[in-house]
């Protein structure tokens, strides 16, 4: 910030300078122009070269062409910015006139009195007007850039002095403070017209008060000690501004010459030093909290206006607001950049929300509970440039909270993106703010409704227990009978709620454990199941070891703070192959695995892995780059365009016309798998190759075990994602109008989305302890 | 070059093994003890190439390969030195520190990882593979002291010989 000399500056008034010496030619023509409140650390001043006709308007487009390489400009305009400089009331004063009401001191007036003026605003509205400044101080609202635009005086730069005297009239300039205090007449310059329409220059000569010229001083420039007296009586056309308590600001109208300012104020060309420098203004279109408006102002007397305080509160408030109610991970960070900070929401009951309003609410209910994150959608890529740049520049590899998850392309969840969009915008605030008050609404009330959705989901379940042998024999069958079934089976909770949305969402579908067991009693999950995998993966022995859940109380001491509690009891139920060549990696990740209880195999290079992922039922790859044998990235090509060949994730009717292929398990395969690249150095190129290979995200490593439970949380939200598209998917292809209706989606997709559950179902049952298994089916089981 | 990491174990890598054995006693130790055995092989391995193929490749992903496992345990002075030896295969880096060096490191002076065996940075792509197999022979044997500081600092820990 610059701490500007202003109102230091130096008191070496060219008093005696001969005003009227006639201008050296051969000199180039150079003001000293400085800008004021520029939050640069150095803010030196600079001086522009200007013609004898220039005026203020062509010295500010030279100050756009001289600094066009900073920020500065690109938010500003020739609108937006005005030269001047600080001086005190009681410099100005003397002369008499109110220094509220703004002086419209253009050549005609001093010419012909100002009581020609045809604007003679009442001292009261102006002076209203003046304390709305004095509360606006950094006005925000206020674009004079825009105010500037509209003004088609304005579009072209003024270079004839007709037309500079024309732009005399509702100058945006003076609009920077207020709209009302711009008027000034524009008769005014009516009769300054006939004598400034010679040439401009000459005008400004015949302009100087030959008799003054003794007299008057550089004024502003002497030390604060403004001399101020004839200040009014110049021929300057300028308007005064109270910044603050005795302060005010002189801003010089576009219109006026520059080599008249000059010669006012410096003397002859050549006499203005560096440190005398005019001031540039710009009205704070970018909010400058932390900046005072006038802060290159040393005054003791100098404080921030009121409204700039308050903004500064009230942005205040709102980040408190919003780490208590969010918690502030990367809220701000992910706020689309063209949205608007969401004003706070005071309310952040989903009660209060719309129920339309809220996406179907059994993936609010997951993003509630898998989720204590916030998401972005990201649709275009413009939108991931600009995200991903913000991420960068805040690196942080120990937060899980910037991750960016790339979806494939035809992706379509449960969140409709158009959709979503429409509703959210007519809501004050983002789609942010909707999972955040979901989320928080969770935490309060988690005891009474979110234990009804448990057990509404968990009678599904047990639901689909009892028809699971329909789906064995055969769709159709299955479906009929169960079209009316689930509304029946859900009881008195939120049915409202439930009913009006309520595709089913991953957290029922995936809730399988109390299949578990009803399953084996069928036996279902008998090796001759023809759900079963024909070629068990040479690691299932490997499998069945990692499958045994130890005790849940050790494995909440073992992490400590909120994931232990939240997280690990929602832990997505997914199938993660792991690609690790060296095996104590791989025990490490199986390890961590098997504590969380998602159930993995190994693989040891990408050939095992592509053999692994072709027998289906795999979720999530969790991939090494460097491997023998077939490489990581080649493993993740290979299995993308095998996706691709077979349709998968990809249109139906493309899916559909591919029935030749045979090499890889399509009824276990139909969402296109997660590919994440674990990465051993952090170069970019590596993770920028890892990802054109067709995994969707990388990490580094080691990888940190507590990043990774926070990203299998994500990726979970992800298979939420995914099993709904298998759903619809699986849906269409019956291609039955009839049944395309609600209620009876629910129970088609609960039974055609399960193929890969009962796999996974009958795998675990074989694998894990039945004693491990009643303690779990029992820790699932509603409350009595 | 990357700079030597000052602790032998980062111990918050570490910890988030050693958590795990709440569901596995042992786990930790066991798992530390496979990597021993994992070390002295891949080491062994080594030295058997520097003396017969002298294969950089070969050497190189026998770096790489050590490099994730140590690096995972949170031994990251081992990791570091096989990551010398995965560019040193790789011909991407053309030096490696003396051992003085690499010792001073240890106690926390912040000499910089430069250059005693260094070869001058201007002829890199001259040099033979002999160079760098030399270099990596170097490291090799720094890799093995580190490693068996490694074995001291988690004896220590463990309260048992590894």
């Amino acid at each position: 910030m610059s701490e500007s000399s202003t109102l230091k500056l130096r008191p070496t008034s060219p008093l005696s300078v001969n005003r009227n010496v006639a201008l050296n030619s051969a000199l180039s023509w150079r003001i000293w122009v400085r800008l004021e409140d520029y939050e640069a650390s150095i803010n030196q001043a600079f001086s522009l070269q200007f013609g004898e006709l220039d005026t203020i308007d062509d010295l500010k487009s030279k100050i756009f062409e001289n600094l066009n390489t900073i920020r500065w400009t690109r938010v500003n305009d020739n609108g937006s910015i005005a030269l001047g400089f600080y001086c005190n009331r009681t410099d100005c004063e003397p002369d008499g006139f109110s220094l509220i009401q703004r002086i419209p001191t253009s050549p005609a007036e001093t010419m012909f009195g100002r009581n020609k003026s045809l604007q003679q605003p009442s001292t009261a509205s102006t002076k209203r007007v003046i304390s709305d400044n004095e509360s606006k101080g950094g006005s925000l609202n206020t674009s004079p850039g825009v105010s500037a635009s509209t003004s088609p005086k304005l579009s072209a730069v003024p270079r004839l002095p007709i037309a500079r005297y024309g732009a005399n009239m509702g100058s945006p300039f003076l609009n920077i403070q207020s709209g009302n205090i711009s008027n000034h007449g524009g008769g005014n310059s009516g009769g300054s017209n006939g004598i400034s329409s010679n040439s401009g220059g000459a005008a400004g000569m015949a302009r100087l008060p030959v008799g003054a010229a003794p007299t008057l001083s550089p004024l502003p420039f002497s030390g604060g000690k403004l001399a101020l007296t004839n200040w009014s009586k110049k021929n300057l056309k300028h308007t005064v501004e109270h910044v603050d308590g005795s302060l005010y600001r002189i801003l010089f109208e576009p219109d006026e010459l520059v080599i008249t300012i000059y010669n006012e104020l410096f003397g002859h060309l050549g006499s203005q030093a560096a440190s005398d420098a005019l001031l540039v203004f710009c009205s704070d279109i970018v909010p400058k909290h932390d900046m005072l408006p006038c802060s290159a102002i040393d005054g003791p007397n100098f404080t921030p206006n009121r409204l700039t305080q308050e903004l500064l509160n009230s942005q205040n408030r709102r980040r408190e607001h919003e780490s208590i109610k969010f918690d502030t991970r990367g809220t701000h960070d992910l706020l689309q950049p063209g949205l608007e900070t969401p004003p706070p929401i005071d309310v952040l009951n989903p009660e209060d929300i719309p129920s339309e309003l809220m996406l179907d609410p059994t993936a609010t209910q997951t993003s509630r509970e898998e989720n204590e994150r916030e998401f972005q959608l990201i649709t275009n890529e413009e939108q991931l440039r600009k995200v991903s740049q913000s991420m960068q520049d805040e690196d942080n590899p120990d937060s899980p909270k910037q991750a960016i998850l790339l979806l494939p392309k035809d992706f379509d969840g449960d969140v409709n993106f158009n959709e979503s969009a429409s509703k959210v915008s007519s809501l004050p605030s983002s789609p942010i703010a909707i999972i955040d008050s979901a989320k928080s609404e969770n935490e309060n009330i988690n005891n009474t409704r979110g234990s009804d959705v448990d057990s509404i989901n968990v009678k599904i379940n047990t639901h689909i227990t009892d028809t699971n042998s329909y789906n064995e024999t055969g769709n159709d069958t299955a479906k009929d009978s169960q079209s009316s079934n689930p509304l029946d089976q859900r009881p008195k909770t939120d049915d409202s709620l439930l009913q009006s949305h309520a595709p089913l969402s991953e957290r029922e579908v995936g809730m399988v454990h109390p299949l578990l067991e009803s399953d084996r009693k069928k036996g279902l999950s008998s090796p001759t199941s023809p759900l079963l995998p024909r070629n068990p993966p040479p690691s299932i022995g490997e499998l069945s070891r990692n499958f045994g859940p130890r005790n849940g109380s050790a494995r909440e001491k073992a992490f400590p703070g909120e994931w232990s509690t939240t997280s690990d009891k929602v832990f997505p139920r997914i199938n993660v192959l792991i690609v690790e060549d060296n095996v104590i990696n791989q025990t490490i990740l199986s390890s961590f695995l098997r504590k969380h209880k998602i159930f993995h195999k190994v693989a040891k290079n990408g050939q095992e892995a592509m053999d692994i992922w072709k027998e289906g039922g795999i979720h999530l790859i969790f991939m090494d780059l460097q491997l023998p044998v077939l490489s990581g990235i080649d493993a993740a090509k290979k299995i993308r365009k095998l996706e691709r060949e077979h349709g998968i994730g990809i249109q139906k009717s493309k899916r559909t016309s591919n029935n030749g292929h045979s090499k890889i398990n399509k009824d276990q395969i139909n969402a296109p798998v997660i590919i994440v690249a674990f990465t051993a150095s952090k170069s970019q190129s590596d993770k920028k190759e890892a990802l054109i290979s067709g995994c969707n995200d990388y990490l580094t490593k080691p990888v940190n075990l507590h990043w990774l439970s926070n990203k299998i949380n994500e990726w979970g939200c992800m298979q939420a994602l995914i099993n709904f598209d298998s759903w619809k998917q699986g849906q269409s292809r019956m291609t039955e109008n009839v049944l395309a209706k609600a209620p009876s989606q629910r129970s088609i997709k609960t039974v055609s989305g399960n193929a890969d559950i009962k796999y996974r179902m009958s795998r675990g049952s074989r694998s894990s302890s039945s004693a491990s298994q009643s303690k779990l089916s029992e820790s699932l089981r509603p409350a009595p | 070059m990357s700079a030597i990491p000052k602790e032998i174990i980062n111990w918050n890598i570490l910890n988030e093994i050693v958590s795990m054995d709440e569901d596995d006693p042992e786990f930790s130790k066991g798992l530390i003890i496979q990597f021993m055995e994992q070390a002295q092989t891949t080491f062994d391995k080594m030295q058997n190439i520097l003396h017969t193929t002298r294969d950089l490749g070969e050497l190189d992903s026998l770096g790489h390969f050590l490099k994730g496992s140590s690096a995972a345990l949170g031994l990251q002075r081992i990791a570091w030195v096989c990551e010398r030896i995965q560019n040193l295969g790789r011909k991407h880096e053309s030096s490696f520190p003396s051992s003085e060096v690499v010792r001073a490191s240890l106690f926390g002076n912040d000499t910089e990882p430069s250059s005693a065996a260094s070869v001058e940075s201007g002829n890199v792509s001259q040099l033979d593979d002999s160079v760098y197999l030399q270099l990596i022979g170097e490291a090799l044997q720094e890799a093995r002291n580190e490693f068996q500081l490694a074995n001291l600092e988690l004896s220590k820990y463990y309260g048992s010989p590894l």
